[in-house]
């Protein structure tokens, strides 16, 4: 296939905010569902991503530029310089630095990863959702998702007896 | 002769789940108004209440997390560990149902098998259904002629554990013959967190070891007419590193028992509430604070509860401070006939239709017993 020994074709992102972003095809192939297009070329003139704004497009292109070589990489070959353990450690504490982000920025950044089908972004991404979920009280729960309290409070008592246990 | 699957009186439960089971053996989801119908019909705070066709739909935009496509949502809901995904349907109206949804298939199952039916290949269909997970499986059933054989209790409950079951409840219809069944505890499980059993015997599969058999996430153990050993009981502790429940009603066979447990004053357990945890129905139960400082007054000692038949069970209980093993637990109830005579508990059934209301002993009258 041609697109694969033009190892720097570029493909052109536009985001519905009427910003463009040049990126390399391997980076923009991170994406499957860009990847689906690409593969079908529909990808001859700029791809336009609709419901992600250029912020947070920026974002996710730059997760998909860091994590492009290591994918590369794997594919390629074992015989690599750099040991993968100490990639991978690197990578993990960029990704901790890149998740550190408001909370509407990190909900918009949930929805393209779904959108785009990122697996690796979408993973980091709920990881943080998951964690404070998995690990506050409600209340600290409600504030952390934007969530009001609107039930009637024999009602909250009614939900509680149901799963009690769950509640101690 | 055979084993039927029977509409089970959707429990609230079930109900909460979002699934029952109708006659035919089928599954079918619960509709809107019968998951709504535990709330009443009062008008909630924020006013609009037929918006809620589909769980979180309503909340709308202050929640940014309702504004994910709701399958996302699902996804996410689906990777939490099944407490903190339960607890989630307390964070508002939006939330109500959703956990109930989080994987495609039916994730609660509720079986019934009684005798003198018709019977379904009961193995075969659940088969059917594959090995999705379950968060949920309740299973009722007896034994006698032409009944459920008791490896086939097991095959039933060994399909659950491949469905990486999360809460599972095992209950003798027939209670007075329990004894004629003995259930064998699987060696260990990674998924489950909540155990009840009910009116049969209790025993762990041998060999078991409860430094390798361990049952890593298991938090609640609920035994309610259990016969059952000391070694049981102390095996099946010191199999749960989590365990912070242990509750063993009208339960029979126990003498001594040694619980190796507590810790550390704070520790940290995933997905429990701070500051209710010391509670038994996450409300005030100041009945039982001094229980839980009973449990965790000093570390490096180690924790007796002592119990003796015939009932009331206890004669003699007493605590100790606790030894380092167990960390999490921090709760151990126990309640029998007879107990109304030590305590002057609170009500607490584990069950809404026990014929006895159950007595549970406040760590004082545990004391005045020692």
């Amino acid at each position: 296939m041609a697109t694969r020994e033009a190892g720097k074709k570029m493909i052109m992102l536009k985001s519905p905010d009427g910003m463009e972003f040049e990126v390399e095809e391997a980076v923009a192939m991170e994406s499957q569902t860009i990847r689906k297009m690409i593969e079908d070329d529909c990808a001859d003139t700029a791809i336009l991503i609709p419901n992600i704004n250029s912020k947070i497009l920026s974002r996710v292109i730059e997760y998909c530029n860091k994590h492009v070589p290591t994918t590369g990489a794997t594919g390629a070959a074992a015989s690599d310089t750099v040991a993968p353990a100490a990639l991978a450690e690197d990578l993990k504490i960029w990704d901790a630095e890149f998740i550190k982000v408001n909370r509407a920025t990190r909900f918009n950044l949930i929805q393209a990863a779904s959108y785009l089908n990122i697996k690796g972004l979408l993973d980091l991404t709920s990881q943080t959702t998951i964690d404070t979920i998995s690990d506050n009280s409600l209340e600290e729960i409600r504030s952390f998702l934007s969530t009001k309290n609107d039930y009637l409070p024999e009602e909250e008592q009614t939900i509680r007896r149901e799963n009690q246990w769950a509640f101690q | 002769m055979t084993l039927v699957l029977t509409p089970s009186g959707p429990s609230q439960e079930a109900k909460a789940a979002g699934w029952w089971l109708i006659g035919d053996g089928r599954l079918r989801m619960a509709t809107a108004t019968e998951l709504d119908s535990g709330g009443g019909s009062k008008r909630r705070r924020t006013g609009e209440g037929g918006e809620r066709a589909h769980p979180g739909a309503g909340a709308a935009e202050e929640d940014s997390f309702s504004s994910l496509p709701e399958a996302l949502r699902l996804h996410i809901l689906g990777l939490l560990p099944f407490k903190s995904a339960v607890r989630t349907g307390a964070l508002s109206t939006g939330w109500r149902a959703l956990w109930a949804h989080r994987w495609p298939a039916p994730s609660s199952l509720d079986l019934r098998l009684k005798t003198h039916a018709p019977p379904p290949p009961i193995l075969e269909s659940l088969e059917r259904r594959g090995r999705r997970r379950l968060d949920r499986f309740s299973l009722t059933f007896q034994i006698g002629k032409g009944d459920l054989k008791p490896d086939g209790v097991h095959r039933v409950l060994d399909y659950a554990a491949a469905c990486s079951v999360a809460d599972l409840h095992v209950d003798f219809a027939h209670r007075t013959l329990g004894f004629i069944f003995k259930l064998r505890l699987p060696q260990g499980d990674p998924h489950l967190t909540r155990l009840t059993v009910g009116d049969i015997r209790v025993g762990l599969s041998k060999p078991f070891s409860a430094r390798s058999h361990t049952f890593s996430v298991l938090e609640v153990i609920c035994l309610e007419g259990v016969t059952l050993s000391d070694h049981t009981v102390e095996n099946l502790v010191a199999a749960c590193p989590l365990l912070r429940t242990l509750d063993l009603r009208y339960c029979d066979g126990i003498d001594f028992v040694n619980v190796e447990t507590a810790g550390p004053e704070e520790p940290h357990r995933r997905g429990v509430q701070r500051g209710e945890r010391h509670f038994y129905h996450g409300g005030a139960q100041p009945s039982l604070l001094p229980l839980q400082r009973l449990l965790h007054p000093r570390p490096n000692n180690p924790c007796h509860l002592r119990a003796r038949r015939p009932l009331p069970m206890l004669r003699r209980t007493c605590w100790s401070p606790p030894a380092s093993r167990h960390p999490s637990l921090f709760r151990v109830c126990l309640a029998c006939r007879g107990a109304k005579k030590l305590a002057s508990g609170t009500h607490q059934p584990l069950k809404p239709d026990r014929a006895h209301p159950l007595q549970q002993c406040p760590a004082e009258s545990v004391c005045r017993g020692s």
